[in-house]
């Protein structure tokens, strides 16, 4: 996996985890790899992967039990997809704000992008 | 593992002057600077192969794994006899570990250290270095003259390889390549040296680490 250098590792792998669990490849209940087994996959330290781990436990994704391993908690489902919708937020109202655009017309934009959308039954 | 208040010369150059920094444990940690500027030895320092003019160096040389460079080993010696000379010497390596590296690597043991490429006898050296079970390893430019494919797996190499808890300093110029294995990064330059997480640099800078050192080692010349 290639990452971003001018942002934290962990973050990122932490957002990587998240994202299986968004896709569907890891489910609640499901334990995760070992802390070398990631360190090796991802070619960063173990240290970078309890980052992340703790990154995760804290936000409520995933439960670590010492000894026995991290597993994905009941609900991350909903936790991961909130946390994703977040970020399109804010990713879209940064590149809407880079236009010039006002809260005003993203507003004005987004309702009718909405709209039309519904309009076509998908 | 601690520098207090270290200077050392080589000859008439001062490499380090009134150095104190303390390695952090279980940290995998650049050593970063330019050719020249003493990295070799800094790592010589730590190991306890050269010792300060001034100051103390904390470490406990028993349980430090050195990279010895292609033309320390015995080039009359086959390979199975210097891994052999390996086992009777330290009581931590492990040899069977270090003879599944060495058949990966497709170095034969009947082979004479003379006879292998400079590729493999490095190859040799780090197989020599990792295969030991202690707490600290010190590898300056461990792939400088191995060939790209195995650059590109290095870092999994040295993951898989090492033990977790180990502290690494890897001394290099290659940072890019690098740069995302490091807990820490040790910049030297103009008889100091400056250190910082990794992590860090990336949360408050917004920069890579490469940027920072070039950034930190053009700060230090000035």
């Amino acid at each position: 996996m290639e990452f971003r250098t001018d942002i934290p590792i962990y973050r990122q792998i932490a957002t990587s985890i998240k994202e299986q669990i968004a896709s569907g490849c890891l489910h609640p209940g499901d334990k995760l790899l070992s802390v070398r087994e990631y360190s090796v996959f991802y070619e960063v330290s173990a240290l970078t992967i309890q980052r992340a781990m703790q990154l995760l436990d804290r936000e409520g994704v995933i439960h670590s039990q010492k000894g026995v391993g991290s597993f994905v908690k009941d609900g991350a489902g909903e936790i991961v997809k909130k946390d994703m919708v977040a970020r399109l937020v804010k990713e879209f109202v940064t590149s809407m704000k880079n236009t010039g655009a006002s809260k005003d017309e993203i507003m004005k934009l987004v309702e009718r992008e909405a709209g039309e959308q519904e309009y076509d039954g998908t | 593992m601690e520098l207090e208040h270290v200077s050392k010369r080589c000859g008439d150059i001062q490499v380090i002057e009134n150095v104190s920094v303390a390695v952090p444990e279980g940290h995998i940690i650049g050593l970063v600077g330019e050719n020249g500027v003493g990295k070799t030895t800094l790592l010589k320092l730590l190991a306890g192969i050269l010792h300060p003019d001034e100051g103390s160096i904390r470490m406990d040389s028993g349980k430090i794994s050195y990279l010895l460079r292609e033309q320390d080993l015995y080039p009359w010696m086959k390979v199975k006899d210097t891994v052999c000379y390996y086992t009777d010497f330290y009581p931590d390596f492990r040899l069977e570990q270090a003879i599944s590296l060495l058949e990966e690597a497709g170095i034969e043991l009947h082979r004479k250290v003379k006879k292998l490429s400079d590729g493999n006898k490095q190859r040799l050296c780090l197989i020599l270095a990792v295969c030991r079970q202690v707490p600290y390893y010190l590898l300056d430019e461990p792939v400088k003259s191995t060939d790209p494919n195995f650059k590109k797996d290095f870092k999994k190499y040295l993951l898989r390889n090492l033990p977790e808890k180990a502290t690494v300093i890897l001394a290099t110029h290659l940072l890019k390549d690098l740069e995302t294995l490091f807990d820490t990064v040790m910049v030297m330059g103009n008889r100091r040296i400056k250190m910082i997480e990794a992590e860090q640099i990336r949360e408050n800078y917004n920069i890579s680490v490469g940027e920072y050192c070039a950034r930190e080692m053009n700060a230090m010349n000035a």
